[in-house]
């Protein structure tokens, strides 16, 4: 048997009502009434809007994983220690950390605050040392003392879609390989977001910083014809915006482009 | 072809074709630098919120929990005969 949680929502309740009725033709079908909880997520009506948040599993994570807790932590990543590979401490207990990172992982639907740290610390699954579970333990830490942010979907917001791409050139020490970050809103309300290594190592940071643009533009006109499948309108075409001055210069201006490319190709040619 | 010389078409023909606009913003106001490196507490702080990660305290306490008219959202739990 295959079971299988699904969101139904409308404007007019008859409808809902029919479409309901139209799947318990074919299916097996069980209505939980109005939203509460899907996927470990709890819903929450409020004046402004749904209110997302996965309080419930930070608490259920924090039984599973004993540790002290006295220690204030205000962020879910040390500044000052670069995470290595091979950092000389001892291997920790592999199969523990997979667990926890998993967990981590999961959380990451409704805070993306910890999305940067979980994926650095993914990175390590085969091969974790004591520091990377130290460093797992932090975030753990982290979620402890910030256990109630969630995400906030608001009705009143403008209808556009915005992308912030950025690119941190060899991020990796190890691998010398770029990270690619970016995240969407549609409106004030953040929608999908992204923070991985690339997955070849750029020579330049420039190449980093088109790797990214091109990999947030991609997922912004994916999400542009979702909108527009499901029957709505942008206000204006999906922005996408970078720090990167010369990556933006490059997407407006072809001409300046072509000398920019001419002037580099020897390089890539190495 | 290089892998950049194929992004940056990419970019630019979707540019071009008007589907999206490319815009330069500051580093400061870059709300995706919370997603490639660690951060400082008090920038990581002010990003937290600028990103829409909302502090739910009151709303999970139960304070405002008004239930208002939102569009009817229900929730299904669908199976197939076995």
């Amino acid at each position: 048997m295959y079971v299988d949680d699904i969101i139904i929502t409308g404007n007019v309740s008859t409808f809902v009502a029919a479409i309901i009725n139209k799947l318990g033709h074919t299916f097996s079908v069980k209505d939980m009434g109005h939203l509460h909880f899907f996927l470990g997520i709890e819903v929450i009506p409020t004046a402004k809007g749904l209110f997302l948040s996965q309080h419930k599993y930070i608490r259920d994570l924090l039984s599973k994983t004993s540790m002290d807790m006295t220690k204030d932590i205000h962020t879910p990543m040390s500044t000052s220690t670069p995470l290595l590979l091979t950092d000389g401490s001892a291997p920790a207990d592999s199969t523990e950390y997979r667990r926890v990172i998993g967990a981590l992982q999961y959380l990451g639907l409704t805070r993306p605050d910890i999305a940067f740290a979980v994926n650095q610390l993914s990175q390590f699954m085969h091969k974790p040392t004591a520091c990377h579970w130290t460093a797992a333990k932090r975030i753990i830490r982290y979620l402890k003392q910030t256990m109630f942010p969630g995400i906030l979907i608001q009705q009143s917001s403008p209808f556009n879609l915005q992308t912030f791409v950025d690119a941190e050139w060899a991020a990796n020490t190890d691998t010398r390989v770029s990270t690619t970050a970016f995240i969407t809103f549609l409106g004030s309300n953040p929608i999908s977001w992204f923070a991985r290594k690339q997955r070849a190592v750029s020579r330049y940071s420039t190449e980093a910083e088109f790797r990214a643009l091109a990999a947030a533009t991609s997922e912004t006109v994916w999400l542009h014809s979702l909108i527009t499948e499901l029957g709505l309108h942008l206000q204006n075409p999906p922005q996408v915006f970078c720090d990167n001055i010369g990556a933006t210069h490059f997407s407006l201006n072809p001409v300046q482009h072509s000398h920019e490319t001419y002037r580099n190709r020897p390089s890539f040619c190495s | 072809m290089k892998h950049i010389e194929i992004d940056l078409l990419f970019v630019r023909d979707l540019v071009q074709k008007g589907r999206i606009t490319v815009n330069h913003v500051h580093t400061l106001d870059q709300l995706a630098d919370l997603l490639t490196k660690p951060l400082p507490r008090h920038r990581f702080q002010t990003l937290r919120s600028k990103i829409g990660v909302t502090d739910g305290t009151s709303i999970l306490r139960g304070h405002i929990r008004k239930v208002i008219t939102l569009p009817q959202i229900t929730h299904l739990t669908a199976s197939t005969p076995p």
